[in-house]
Parts: C-alpha cells; sequence; structure tokens
C-alpha cells in the first residue's frame, strides 16, 4: 500500500481504490497508513455517531468513522463493514504530528492507475472529496486525507496553555 | 560559570547540538532539493530552530551568537518563499556558522572564554551576503555570487586532542541530555515510540501463545473426558502416546508463555527507565528563576532540594517546570518577606524555600515549601467579599480549609502590588489546571508567620497507570484507581437508593449510562455495583453493569476528535490488544459531584503523624509502616523543617530522629513545647542511642516516649503511636 506514486505523466495515476456504499473511492498512497481487517473494535462513549468506534492500529489508537454518516447520507454508522483503512497526514511537527483516521469500508481494491482524467468534485460539498472521474465506466471519487482531515469535527479543538 | 548557569548552558548546548544537526541536514538536502514546496518545507524548519537558538542564546545572554543566528535566519529570508534556489556558497557559508556556533557555546560551557571562536564576522558576512541577494533578479538564481570571505573553521574538538577538555564528568547526567563523549547517548522520543510499538506487537504474540495452550489444554481435558477413554478403548498405546505428546506440548508452550512475560517486563521497565528523568534536571531552572525573581522583588532566597534523584515521566516533568516555576515566584512574591521583614521576625534575613520530592506507591508527592509569612487567611477572606465570591457572613463562617481554596479560584491574588509573574491574578488557578491535566493534584497549608507548603501529587508516569474496569452496556471502561474512594456491589436483588451516604454526606447515586449518554436505558438494575469517585473536595456516585477489578493499564492519547468529548481522559491499552476508555474523573465528578463538608467529613479524616529524620531510608520506612496502619504521614529531613511542617500541617503526633542537622530532636521537642498550639503534641523520639543518660535527655525535653532504632523491627513504633493517638482522642 505505501508504494510511491509513479512519476512518469505519461503514465496513470497511482491510488489506493476502496469501496464504500457501493462507490470506488481512491485516495493516494502516501495518504494510506495502511488497512485492517475488523476483528474487533472499542465503542467510544459519548461519541458523535460517525465515530463507530475505536482501534489500536500500530500502537495508536484511531477512530474508525463511517463516511456515509459523517457526510450526513446515513443515520448512524455501520459496525459490521469488514474492513479498514487507516489514512494519514502530516502536520508541520514531523512525524508525530501526523493526523490519523480510520475509515470503515466494504472491499479494498488495493493499488491501482487511473487515467489522469479527472474533474473537480462539485456536487453537494463532502469533507475530504477533491474529484471525481470514471473507471472500468464506474464512479470514481477521489478522496483527500488532507482535505477530509481539515474538517473541523476531526481537528483538535483549541486549548489554552499555561499562563 | 555559576553551577546552576552551567547546567543551563549544557542543556542549551545539548539542545543546539541537536537542532544544528537537524539544521545541516536541512541545508543540505535544501541544496539538492528542486521542486519548491520541498525547498520550503526545508528552508521553514531552519528557520524555525535558527529562531529558537536566537531567542535561547539572547535570554542567556550570549550576545554574539543571538547576532550570528539572527544573521542566518536573515539570509535565508530572501528564498523562504522556495522560489529561489539557495546558492551553495550560502549553504557552505551557514554550515560553517553552525561548527562556530556550536564550538563558541562549547567554550562558554567549559568556561574557557578565550577558546571562543569571534562569530561577529561571520555575522557580518552573513548580512552582507542578505543585501547582495535580495536584489538579485530571478535569472542569476543558478549562479553563484562570490561571498565575502569566512573564517576558518573551528576545530573539532572531538578529533582534535588540543582542545581542552570537557569540565563535565562523565557520568553526570543533565536533564537527561549527555554530552558528547559521555557513554550514554540522547535518544530521540520517537525512536521509544517505535520501541513500544514493537514491545505492542511482542505482547500480541504473548497472547496468541496463551491462546495456543489453552488450547493443548483443552484438548488435553477432551483426552480426560468419554472421548478420551473411548480412544483408548480402541487403542491404548495411542491414546496415552497423543495423551504424553500433547501435555509435552502444553508444558513447553506455558513455559514458553512464562518466559517471553519475563521478558517483555523486563524490556517494558527498561522502557520506562528510558522515559524518565530525574526531578534534579528541574533545579537548575528552579534555582536560575528563583535568583533572578529575588532581585527583582529585592529579596533573599535560597531553594533547598532532597529526593529530586527521583525520575518522572520526562513529558510529565517538561509539563511540570512552568508550574513549579510559577509556585517558586509565588512563594518570593506572597510568602518570603523582605530582609528588614525577616530580621524583624527574627528570621534568617535569607528566606528558605524547599523542595521536596518523595515517591508514594505510583505517585510522586513534591513538595515546595518556604518559610515565610503564611497566607493570611483574614486578607483571603476580605478580598473573596471585595470579588463578590462570598457575602460577609459567609466569609465569617469559612473556616481556613475552604478560605485557602480560595486562593485558587481564577483571578484570585490578595497582593498589594503587582510584580511581572505572580500577584497579578493568574497564576494559581493555572498551576491546578495544569497539574490536573497531569492526573495530578495540588494542595496547600499554610500557617501565618511559620510559612506555606504546597503539595503536588502526581503519578510516576503519564503511559502507566492503574484503573478500574467496569463494564456499562456494551462498554469497557477504566477509571482511573487513584479517584475511586469505593466500589461495591449492592445486596443481590436490592434497588438502587436515590442517595448514599458517604463520610457522612448523602450523595446522589447516578447512573454512569445516563451521564455518559450511552445506549440504553440508565443502568439501575437491583443489586449492580456502585462506585464512589473523588476529585479534590467533591466525591459523586454512580452505579455500572459489573465491576471487572484493578489492572495496570498502558494509557494511549486518543486521537482529536475523541479528545474533544469532555469524559474522556484516554484509552486503557489492556495487554491483550483490547482497550477500554479511560474515564477522567475530573470531569465525572465537577459535573454531578457534591461538596464534602469538612465539618461532617471530620471524623473520617486522618490522623497526621510528621516524620523527621535526615536518613531517607529510615523516613521512608517510618512512612509506610504508618500509611499502611492508615496514618497520614508528612515527612521532614531536619529539625527546621518538621517544626514547620508540625505548625502548618496542624500534625496529631511528631516521630523524630535525634541527631539531625539545623535543628536536632531535642531541640525540636524543646521548641514544640513552647509553642502554646504545639505543646501537648505527642512526640516519640527515635534515635540509634539508647543509654539511661539519653532517655533522660529526652526525657527533660519533653519527648513523650523514647525508642531505640533497634526496637524498630518489633513493631514498637506502630504500638506506640496508636496508643499516644488514642489517648490523645480519649483526652
Amino acid at each position: 500500500l505505501a508504494r510511491k506514486p509513479e512519476s512518469d505523466s505519461s503514465m496513470g495515476l497511482s491510488l489506493v481504490l476502496f469501496v464504500r456504499g457501493g462507490v470506488t473511492y481512491g485516495v493516494r498512497p502516501e495518504e494510506v497508513e495502511g488497512a485492517g481487517r475488523l476483528k474487533d473494535f472499542t465503542p467510544v462513549p459519548g461519541a458523535p455517531p460517525y465515530v463507530v468506534g475505536a482501534v489500536q492500529f500500530r500502537s495508536r489508537v484511531i477512530s474508525l468513522i463511517d463516511l456515509m454518516v459523517f457526510w450526513g447520507l446515513e443515520m448512524r454508522g455501520v459496525a459490521d463493514l469488514p474492513l479498514y483503512i487507516v489514512l494519514g497526514t502530516r502536520g508541520e511537527g514531523g512525524a508525530s504530528s501526523v493526523a490519523r483516521v480510520g475509515l470503515m469500508i466494504e472491499e479494498l481494491e488495493g493499488l491501482a492507475e487511473v487515467g489522469r482524467q479527472l474533474d473537480p468534485y462539485q456536487a453537494e460539498p463532502r469533507s475530504g472529496v477533491t474529484h471525481v472521474g470514471r473507471r472500468d465506466n464506474k464512479a470514481l471519487v477521489i478522496l483527500s486525507a488532507a482535505a477530509l482531515m481539515r474538517d473541523p469535527r476531526l481537528l483538535p479543538s483549541t486549548t489554552v496553555g499555561p499562563a | 560559570v555559576s553551577d546552576p548557569l552551567r547546567e543551563v548552558l549544557l542543556l542549551f548546548a545539548s539542545e543546539v547540538s541537536e537542532q544544528s544537526a537537524v539544521i545541516g541536514e536541512s541545508l543540505v538536502k535544501l541544496e539538492q532539493s528542486t521542486q519548491t514546496t520541498e525547498r520550503k518545507d526545508q528552508l521553514n524548519q531552519v528557520a524555525r530552530y535558527a529562531h529558537t537558538i536566537k531567542g535561547n542564546a539572547g535570554a542567556l545572554g550570549l550576545n554574539e551568537l543571538e547576532e550570528l543566528a539572527h544573521a542566518f535566519e536573515s539570509a535565508l529570508a530572501p528564498y523562504r518563499s522556495g522560489e529561489l534556489a539557495v546558492p551553495r556558497l550560502l549553504v557552505q557559508q551557514l554550515l560553517s556558522a553552525l561548527d562556530h556556533a556550536q564550538a563558541y557555546i562549547d567554550a562558554t560551557v567549559d568556561g574557557d572564554m578565550s577558546a571562543r571562536p569571534p562569530l561577529g564576522p561571520l555575522a557580518q558576512a552573513l548580512s552582507q551576503h542578505v543585501i547582495g541577494k535580495t536584489e538579485a533578479p530571478a535569472a542569476a538564481r543558478s549562479k553563484a555570487e562570490p561571498l565575502p570571505p569566512m573564517p576558518p573553521p573551528p576545530p573539532d574538538p572531538i578529533s582534535n586532542p588540543d582542545l581542552p577538555a570537557l569540565n563535565v564528568p562523565a557520568s553526570e547526567p543533565v536533564g537527561g541530555l549527555q554530552r558528547r563523549g559521555d557513554d550514554t547517548v540522547r535518544v530521540l522520543s520517537a525512536r521509544l515510540e517505535e520501541l513500544d510499538r514493537q514491545l505492542d506487537d511482542a505482547r500480541e504474540v504473548r497472547v496468541a501463545l496463551e491462546n495456543r495452550a489453552d488450547e493443548a489444554r483443552r484438548a488435553l481435558q477432551l483426552l480426560d473426558g468419554p472421548a478420551g477413554i473411548r480412544l483408548s478403548s480402541v487403542d491404548h498405546e495411542f491414546a496415552t502416546a497423543l495423551r504424553e505428546r500433547l501435555h509435552g506440548l502444553q508444558r513447553g508452550l506455558s513455559g514458553d508463555v512464562a518466559e517471553l512475560a519475563a521478558r517483555l517486563g523486563a524490556a517494558e521497565d527498561g522502557l520506562r527507565t528510558l522515559r524518565t528523568v530525574p526531578v534534579d534536571s528541574l533545579v537548575a531552572s528552579l534555582r536560575r528563576g528563583l535568583w533572578e525573581h529575588a532581585q527583582s522583588v529585592g529579596k533573599r532566597a535560597e531553594l533547598a532540594v532532597s529526593g529530586t534523584d527521583l525520575a518522572l515521566d520526562r513529558r510529565l516533568l517538561e509539563a511540570l517546570k512552568t508550574s513549579l516555576l510559577h509556585l517558586v515566584r509565588n512563594a518570593l512574591d506572597h510568602g518570603i518577606e523582605s530582609v528588614e521583614g525577616r530580621r524583624a521576625a527574627k528570621k534568617d534575613p535569607v528566606g528558605r524555600l524547599s523542595l521536596a520530592v518523595e515517591q508514594r506507591g505510583a505517585r510522586a508527592q513534591i513538595t515546595l515549601s518556604d518559610d515565610g509569612r503564611g497566607i493570611d487567611f483574614k486578607a483571603v477572606r476580605v478580598h473573596a467579599v471585595k470579588r463578590g465570591l462570598l457575602n460577609p457572613a459567609q466569609a465569617e463562617r469559612l473556616p481556613d480549609e475552604a478560605a485557602m481554596e480560595l486562593i485558587f479560584e481564577p483571578g484570585f491574588s490578595t497582593a498589594s502590588t503587582v510584580s511581572r509573574t505572580s500577584g497579578r491574578g493568574v497564576g494559581l488557578d493555572v498551576v491546578r489546571e495544569s497539574v490536573g491535566a497531569l492526573d495530578g493534584t495540588v494542595s496547600v497549608s499554610s500557617s501565618m508567620g511559620v510559612g506555606t507548603i504546597f503539595t503536588l501529587s502526581l503519578p510516576l508516569s503519564i503511559t502507566a497507570a492503574q484503573a478500574l474496569l467496569v463494564r456499562v452496556h456494551r462498554h469497557l471502561l477504566a477509571i482511573p484507581l487513584n479517584a475511586v474512594v469505593f466500589a461495591r456491589h449492592l445486596p443481590a436483588k436490592a434497588p438502587v437508593p436515590d442517595t448514599l451516604e458517604v463520610e457522612g454526606q448523602p450523595l446522589q447515586v447516578h447512573s454512569l449510562s445516563a451521564l455518559l449518554s450511552l445506549d440504553g436505558a440508565a443502568t439501575r438494575t437491583p443489586g449492580c455495583p456502585i462506585i464512589v469517585l473523588r476529585h479534590r473536595d467533591r466525591l459523586m456516585a454512580a452505579c455500572v453493569d459489573q465491576l471487572l477489578g484493578e489492572r495496570d493499564v498502558v494509557v494511549r492519547a486518543i486521537p482529536p476528535e475523541l479528545a474533544k468529548l469532555p469524559a474522556l481522559a484516554g484509552a486503557a491499552a489492556l495487554g491483550d490488544g483490547k482497550l477500554a476508555f479511560l474515564l477522567s474523573a475530573r470531569a465525572l465528578v465537577d459535573r454531578t459531584g457534591t461538596v464534602v463538608r469538612p465539618g461532617k467529613a471530620q471524623e473520617w479524616v486522618k490522623r497526621r503523624v510528621v516524620v523527621c529524620d535526615d536518613s531517607i531510608t529510615t523516613r521512608t520506612l517510618h512512612r509506610q509502616v504508618l500509611e499502611a496502619a492508615g496514618y497520614e504521614v508528612e515527612t521532614a529531613a531536619d529539625g527546621e523543617e518538621g517544626f514547620r511542617l508540625l505548625k502548618i500541617k496542624r500534625a496529631d503526633l511528631l516521630v523524630s530522629d535525634v541527631r539531625m542537622p539545623r535543628l536536632d530532636g531535642l531541640s525540636l521537642v524543646r521548641r514544640m513545647r513552647s509553642e502554646p498550639d504545639l505543646k501537648a503534641l505527642p512526640a516519640v523520639l527515635v534515635s540509634s542511642l539508647d543509654s539511661p543518660e539519653d532517655r533522660r535527655r529526652a526525657e527533660e525535653a519533653g519527648a513523650t516516649a523514647f525508642l531505640p532504632k533497634g526496637h524498630y523491627e518489633r513493631g514498637e513504633l506502630l504500638s506506640i503511636v496508636k496508643r499516644l493517638l488514642a489517648d490523645k482522642r480519649s483526652s
């Protein structure tokens, strides 16, 4: 998953593809930290409905989010999806400031080359969605982890340090 | 260079060494980089570090270095957008400047000012470059401009044996940081985290092995049951051989699991040690802060320390530093009197602050005491009325203990003058908040004319904690054990009461499920367990579905979207790959808790014993014995400190050594007997001297009991303490 994307512009765009709600999503490989089979997860007390639970991923606690609920398309997160994919974006503070989130998914298609012809996403706003395209005559939605992580719901609250 | 300053310089040198390495690496990458964004990122990193060095150099009065760092920053300013490539010659110049800066700092630390390379010409050369380069057209970006000549690089202290040796002893740790040439290395915390992750993976292997051993055990049970008997009747030899092999496999697996667990435990201990730093590392900056502030307020004071070799989690200590510095300045502003004032009060003109650190179970107790004027409770009450916190009648009735709590109210200050750092209404509330965020508590005791003691209690480690595990619906939840007053089952089928009397106080029994807005109905099942939690002076009670017992847990940070949830303090990794969310006792208790009224809770207050001995071993031994018997124990390393504790902490009994520095045990008891409030206080003198003459002296001084140290092992101390306190209660 962590393979570097091809830089040759004559080739297609390397993306990690996954499926949720029957739609294929693509995300840049450098924004993918890994994926896992959901054997066990911990429900989060008092969490909003889009947080299905939390898992330990490489000794870090990661929230599992259901994008359908996060985008307001469904009312409640689905806990029985078989897989999750962990997205991460590096902040300014180096490795320690990587923001990560897990997305519940139905299927992981893995790394694939898709055509570079993508259109900017212009439908009603969905955090993280930047472009749309087609692959094998099916819709392909491009997700940016960096854009997703800028959603205020995933940002830390402002805190005031000691005087 | 004075010792405290040298310690700060050592820290600075170590920090610059690390920052220089990163800057150097970035500069090299910068020179090789072709992408605008990459260049911009590298430049931002370099500029950040250079700026930090500049600020620290300025604070330490290293003006030449400050100027060089400023020129360094300015030289890179035209390139910050990443549009222009940084010329190779400039990169070389900057790298050379780094070497000079390091040599300059090293010589300063060594106190060898003549070995400091001049930095002025370098700064000037870099400044000249700035002027030339900012006006250069973009077309000229690849053409390196001639740069002013640079001074020769300083000699490398590692390869040059002629350079004076460092004055730092090789084994001297400074804030967990080590200089070059020591036989230890600095470890980046990211590496420690990586090691932690590897350990986690190994823990999962252990769990998997345990499961395999369980499978083997179940298979053996099958063979011992009817199925095994059937198999044995068909082929006895085969069944026996199978049983033996399974036995061997199960024994082998169990042995492997035990071996792995032992090795994991050792590795975990090692990692914990790597994460800790002695409190000593803070002392230099506290002394410096005290010295500087004393100069600015025109007072004199010194800081004595004891027990500061105790190591705490490095991150905890870093977070604690600001709070301790504030308390030190606060003591100077509000506690320590002026030189004239101290003379008039027949005190040493130099005020004394004492920082004592002691391990108490899985927590560290840090006390910062001063021998100043103490807190004026009358002034506190008047000020509270003035600020509208209390009406005059309430203020009149307010006990001293409650009045003391007012000083932690936001914006509360009785200081008549406002100083730069304290006495401006910002401070003690922030200290309590900051310490609370570390799962710690702050309390204060004071006695007019004698002094004030701030007591901080903190976990030894941020990552390890003891927790009570409970289940509510499908949620496995962890509650910090230090917040749990008790947890118990109601009698079977007994309905959950609306209120519960705890410490003489009726508490409303909440449903934890409802408090956390969990799915499902509020848990009030008859016979369900009830937990009672405490935070500061508040108690709360709640019912849960199931008590799962106490566990040692590894506390993990939670992602920002979960950290926003007020009831969560973190996540507890349970060692078998499972997680339980760690609840914030503070959030739960502050939201729903009932303040315990001192009057009602009086009978529950533990009897307080002051133990005074200059030997930490004896102090700890006495403390452990007395604490195990349910007493609250305060310790002091000499008679002066002990006397102050007796006055400020309103103790019930003294246990003291005879031979001690500053004020010996006999003099301490004599002084007690001359104080109206301590006149009747039981005093036990414990001594290695056991002649009739020694006993007579103790009796003459006013000791209530005399115990030779040899008798200690026979449990006599405890029985004497019990007897004397029982006598005191009945009288």
